[in-house]
């Protein structure tokens, strides 16, 4: 009997203090077996620390490493790097519509909030920030598709550098897209397709090997 | 009578039509700068402000002061590249005191439009200041408690009822010795309060074990459900070192989920941004109309290194810890690439309704039994996905015209999520 009315009450207190971490919107509230749920590999945005520091797990790789397959950009962030992209870089993607529905959906998910839906820098937070490029407009209408790559890589005025969202391949879809909005048409024809498909890379190359 | 009846009313006339043409001409002498506002906003916003503070360019303020007399200015907005090219000397000085950087040419803007604008921001245009009422409640927090919390209320009258019971219990002993002694009866015993306690629950053994099974029952159901949230952190939303609101991020300024969590296409990990997405758009957002946002903004300026006051990244960094709030356990494989482009299962199917949250919230238990459920209900979406092209031909064979579901092609296998 008095056992009972003892258990019963401890009973109800361990359940009464277990329960309110859950009240604290800063505790998640009780993990079982912690040693299971957290292993000793390192995880995404996890920190760590390393030689007596507590670093980030998302760590630099050493300078100079390039991940297989990428090709490095490489005009200088500045004046004359901006002018030189506008005449050596090409779009190597073909102009076709498969491309630009692609580089539709993208510019939908990174570009549209500012530059706005149609290009004419009405999104909303170009709305805030003001002065946003009008694609079509006597300044921007004949861009060249090089400086464009080079605005998204670097970023431009107010605009940040993209490249960490935007893949080398993702950028030139987008830029096929604005063409579309600056009034240029896609060409379907394959003849024109594989002549603008020359690798951007190359034509960089070229340019540069008379010195 | 008639004439002292007409003379106010011809003047009555009067002073109208004075008033329309003063009107008239405020209206025609303001209209250029309007314009000129009009002009700067979609023009020139984004990289100068209509005041002494640097934007990407110099501030515009006392601009009319500072430039070369004549053309200048036209030649300037229209290409300065070939101004600069030209070898004018302010022209070099401007180019080397803003990093080098040629300004946009603006070869759309006619001379009437240039000097509207440079005479709107000749004079300077302050950002109005937010105007903060003391007292007023944040949007961006919990709303601020006023008054006594109820628990306190309920512990002063427990105290209270408690001190009433004992006074009540010496003057009933001393009452019930007084009927006793005039009765002619022994007195009360001096019991102490557990020893009455003992007598009473000896006297009514019946409600004594009907508290107690309430008391039991009520324990367990407790207990059980204790159990079984542990692990479980649905409704987590701690605070974070920054007050950054999705509500204004993706649901006021309908940014999409991809633009800052990148690689929730592309990796197994949707991804905390990098501040340098933040840089984005807040190296032109300092400020916003929500009190306190310059101070929270400030603080992404301190983890990029920037300052504003002069633009340029000073190369201190410091990195944000965010808290985590959606946590797997580390035995478990879960990536989002193959969920958001495989599957298609969109962002809010996990994470609840982001756009209206300040603070994020875990939506789902993420437990193993919610994967389980979804994966058993949720059919393949395989029309137009080259991926499943080969699988749903012999799929089809197999299951006829039932659902394929996730189920069905191995989704509850150990080994899918767990190696």
């Amino acid at each position: 009997m008095k056992y009972l009315v003892l258990g019963s009450v401890a009973l109800a207190a361990v359940s009464f203090f277990a329960s309110c971490d859950k009240m604290d919107p800063n505790s998640p509230g009780v993990e079982y077996m912690p040693d299971m749920y957290r292993s000793p590999s390192y995880e995404t945005n996890a920190i760590t620390t390393f030689r007596g520091d507590t670093v980030s797990c998302n760590r630099l790789p050493v300078a100079g490493t390039i991940a297989r397959g990428f090709m490095p950009y490489t005009l200088p962030n500045d004046t004359m790097g901006y002018r030189m992209s506008g005449i050596t870089m090409h779009n190597p993607l073909p102009n076709t519509p498969e491309i630009v529905e692609q580089g539709k959906i993208i510019y939908g998910k990174f570009c549209v909030h500012c530059h706005g839906k149609s290009g004419q820098g009405d999104g909303k937070v170009g709305l805030i920030l003001g002065g946003m490029p009008h694609y079509d407009d006597a300044a921007h209408k004949d861009l060249p598709e090089g400086k464009m790559f080079h605005s998204i890589t670097y970023g431009k005025n107010l605009m940040g550098s993209h490249a960490s969202q935007l893949s080398v391949d993702d950028r030139w879809k987008v830029i096929r897209y604005v063409q579309t909005l600056q009034g240029k048409k896609e060409t379907a024809s394959v003849t024109d397709s594989t002549a603008a498909a020359k690798p951007a890379v190359k034509m960089l190359k070229g340019k540069k090997a008379p010195k | 009578m008639r004439k002292s009846y007409q003379q106010p009313q011809r003047k009555a006339f009067v002073i109208p039509r004075f008033l329309i043409f003063f009107l008239f001409f405020l209206h025609f002498q303001s209209a250029s700068a309007s314009d000129g506002k009009a002009l700067f906003k979609a023009n020139c916003a984004s990289c100068h402000k209509a005041s002494e503070a640097k934007l990407t360019g110099p501030g515009l303020k006392g601009v009319l002061s500072r430039i070369p007399e004549g053309d200048w200015k036209y030649n300037w907005v229209h290409n300065s590249f070939e101004v600069i090219k030209g070898g004018d000397a302010y022209a070099k000085k401007i180019f080397g005191e803003n990093g080098g950087t040629a300004m946009t040419p603006f070869p759309g803007l006619s001379k009437e439009d240039i000097d509207a604008i440079l005479a709107y921001a000749d004079k300077g245009d302050e950002p109005a200041k937010a105007v903060v009422t003391p007292g007023a409640e944040n949007p961006n927090g919990p709303p601020v408690e006023k008054g006594v919390d109820p628990f306190w209320i309920l512990l002063v009258i427990i105290g209270l009822l408690i001190i009433l019971t004992l006074v009540l219990r010496t003057t009933k002993r001393s009452l019930k010795n007084v009927v006793n002694e005039k009765a002619g009866l022994a007195p009360e015993p001096d019991r102490s309060l557990w020893e009455s306690f003992k007598f009473w629950c000896d006297q009514n053994k019946r409600i004594v074990a009907v508290i107690i099974l309430y008391f039991l029952c009520v324990g367990v159901k407790t207990c059980w459900y204790t159990l079984k949230d542990i692990g479980v952190y649905q409704g987590y939303h701690p605070e974070q070192p920054i007050k950054f609101s999705h509500k204004i991020h993706a649901g006021d300024n309908g940014i999409q989920c991809v633009y800052c969590h990148s690689g929730a296409e592309k990796s197994k990990t949707a991804g905390v941004p990098s501040v340098n997405i933040c840089m984005n758009c807040h190296k032109g957002i300092q400020e916003t109309a929500n009190p306190g946002s310059k101070e929270e903004i400030a603080k992404i300026y301190a983890a990029a290194g920037w300052d504003p006051s002069k633009m340029a990244y000073t190369g201190e960094q410091k990195p944000i810890q965010w808290n985590k709030v959606h946590v797997l356990p580390d035995f478990v494989f879960f990536p989002h690439s193959q969920h958001v482009m495989v599957g298609k299962v969109e962002c809010e199917t996990c994470h609840g309704d982001v756009k209206k949250m300040t603070t994020v919230e875990q939506f789902s238990p993420l437990t193993m039994g919610w994967c389980i459920n979804c994966h058993r209900t949720t059919e393949v979406k395989m029309e137009g996905n080259k991926y499943y092209d080969e699988l749903h031909e012999k799929l089809k064979k197999k299951y006829g015209k039932q659902p394929i579901t996730v189920a069905k092609m191995g989704g509850l296998d150990c080994a899918k999520c767990h190696y």
